[in-house]
């Protein structure tokens, strides 16, 4: 047995929307099928921890209690979903197909319905897309089908794997921005995946970050772009190219991401961080503990605050805050 | 004013016949002189893949000529591919790091495999080159042992960086080159093409859709749309004052200006 996700923690409230972001073998993708109860069918399972909805405790429930859960009560765009719509089959047969689930309508019900759904995702001229096939469709509109089906039977909680990864910037904006507003419209809880910090600061309320199967640090988006309280998430930004001018070199995070199999002992994050020490190296992964307006699992989390601001962040009140 | 290195005039590309035919480059006249970085930016299906295929010879245009240090080296007249002489002078690296490296050969193989097309060298020289080209884009002798499967996106990228430095070229074209890989990857692999424009002089044409990698790599931009480059400038002045609208859409797209949430 490998384990592939070992220390993850997120919590979201009704109507919330919460990023994941962490780079490719992090556990971002493992973590959604934790929550939407697939594991299983790739093979993997959950062998420690809980995962709570509502009053419900799913951790350990069947697949007939998840049928009554997923689509219903949580809906899922998995990733390269682009990918997901069969190119043969008419849109119609596919979106009837969410919309069946949700109990005995006609045909002709189920259809109005689909009209329904692709005008709800902004889809113009519904009654003709509807006919189309997936291979006919752009990747925007392929996109937009597919949450149109994820939302189907208006669940509370949305999870979008990476829903804008294979797309066209503008069109990754068109997405991103309509997710967003179907998400107040049906009083929808969002966790989005991404492997773009940025991406997530203009969607999400709270952010948790990822690395080597753990989460490192977690909390409201403003705070962890002020004041990051990890090594790696403040790598992550710092790495970014706005962050570094024309002819300058970028603050790229030395080495390689830690591969599932051999994560190294004590903080998995050690082996490229500055900040590392004898401490670091020892142990298991630390847990993440409140500092600040956040948590993080960085054993030095104070130090890293009040010895480097980030450039261009002006000086705030927590950098003077003490780990309790 | 330095001289122009490569040059794209006019190029043009059709495919298909007839009613069926469908321009995916129209006129275009890009240019890089020796130790510049440009970048053309645009999204799927504005052609600038296809306008790349054409300066590094892939792709032979349907209008218009390649000029490589003033001579003619390619064009929708000659008969023949570009010609070798001249054809090491400008090599290029993929999108997907995954599909260009034999997955059946070993790493440094896969670069001496290069140096041995390009230097004629016995083959233990070539090895010795391989090793020596792969270290300096951060690949150890162990990780050159490996096949590329057991590196990462990132590494395989710098793989491929080395394999295309092979020949010792002056134009490196680099088509989304860090669409695939991991941010933290991604800022090596910026880090490493800036220092080989800044250090060695090598010219970079560099290709993405992100306004804001091409902000940061480039001195001039083009951009590209639906087969046409709309827009050409000095990057900084487009990035500030762009003057198409499809410019402006692009540079309100890039995330983490607060736009995204509509």
């Amino acid at each position: 047995m490998l384990p592939v996700v070992d220390a993850a923690n997120l919590s979201l409230d009704r109507r919330q929307a919460v990023g994941i972001v962490g780079e490719s073998g992090s556990g971002k993708t493992m973590l959604c099928r934790a929550l939407i109860g697939t594991l299983a069918r790739h093979g993997a399972e959950i062998t420690a921890g809980t995962v709570r909805f509502g009053g419900l405790d799913l951790a350990a429930a069947s697949e007939r209690v998840w049928r009554g859960i997923r689509g219903r009560e949580i809906g899922y765009i998995p990733q390269s979903s682009l990918a997901g719509l069969n190119p043969v089959l008419t849109v119609e047969t596919q979106l009837v197909e969410s919309i069946s689930a949700m109990g005995t309508l006609s045909r002709r019900q189920a259809r109005d319905k689909a009209v329904e759904l692709l005008e709800r995702v902004r889809i113009p001229r519904a009654p003709q897309v509807l006919k189309a096939r997936g291979h006919q469709l752009s990747g925007g509109m392929r996109q937009r089908v597919m949450i149109a089906a994820a939302i189907a039977q208006s669940p509370k909680l949305l999870i979008a794997d990476e829903p804008t990864t294979a797309l066209d910037v503008t069109i990754q904006r068109e997405i991103l921005s309509l997710i967003t507003q179907l998400r107040h419209e049906l009083n929808m809880a969002l966790v989005l995946v991404s492997h773009d910090l940025a991406v997530i600061e203009d969607v999400c309320d709270d952010v948790m970050v990822m690395y080597a199967g753990a989460s490192v640090e977690s909390g409201p988006v403003a705070a962890l772009s002020k004041t990051p309280r990890h090594p790696y998430t403040r790598a992550l930004r710092v790495s970014r190219v706005d962050r570094a001018l024309p002819g300058q070199d970028l603050d790229a995070i030395p080495g390689d991401a830690a591969s599932v199999g051999s994560w190294p002992a004590g903080c998995r994050f050690w082996p490229r961080c500055s900040h590392a020490d004898e401490e670091c190296r020892r142990g298991s992964q630390p847990a993440l503990m409140p500092i600040g307006r956040q948590l993080s699992a960085c054993i030095h989390a104070e130090r890293l605050v009040v010895g480097e601001q980030l450039p261009a962040v002006a000086n705030q009140e927590d950098s003077a805050r003490r780990r309790k | 004013m330095t001289e122009l290195l490569l040059e794209g005039k006019e190029i043009t590309v059709t495919f298909g016949r007839g009613a069926e035919a469908f321009e995916a480059v129209r006129a275009a006249n890009v240019a890089v002189s020796g130790g510049e970085a440009v970048g053309i930016v645009g999204e799927s299906g504005s052609g600038k893949t296809t306008l790349a295929r054409v300066l590094v010879g892939l792709q032979r245009p349907s209008a218009g000529e390649v000029r490589l240090e003033g001579e003619r080296i390619f064009s929708a007249e000659t008969e023949q591919s570009m010609p070798r002489s001249e054809r090491w002078k400008t090599q290029m690296i993929f999108q997907d790091p995954y599909s260009s490296l034999n997955p059946r050969m070993r790493v440094w193989q896969a670069v001496a495999e290069a140096v041995q097309v390009w230097h004629n060298l016995p083959k233990a020289a070539a090895r010795e080159e391989a090793l020596r080209l792969l270290q300096n884009m951060g690949i150890s002798d162990d990780q050159a042992r490996q096949f590329p499967k057991s590196l990462s996106g990132g590494q395989r990228q710098r793989v491929s960086v080395a394999r295309a430095l092979a020949p010792g070229p002056k134009v490196l074209i680099a088509d989304e080159p860090t669409s695939s890989i991991d941010q933290s990857a991604q800022a090596q692999l910026l880090n490493l093409l800036r220092r080989l424009q800044a250090e060695r002089g090598l010219a970079i044409i560099f290709i993405s859709h992100d306004l804001g990698l091409v902000r940061y790599l480039t001195s001039r931009v083009y951009v590209m749309q639906t087969g046409d480059i709309v827009e050409t400038g000095e990057t900084q002045i487009v990035m500030e004052q762009p003057q198409h609208p499809y410019t402006r859409l692009l540079i309100d797209s890039i995330p983490g200006r607060g736009n995204g949430a509509g």
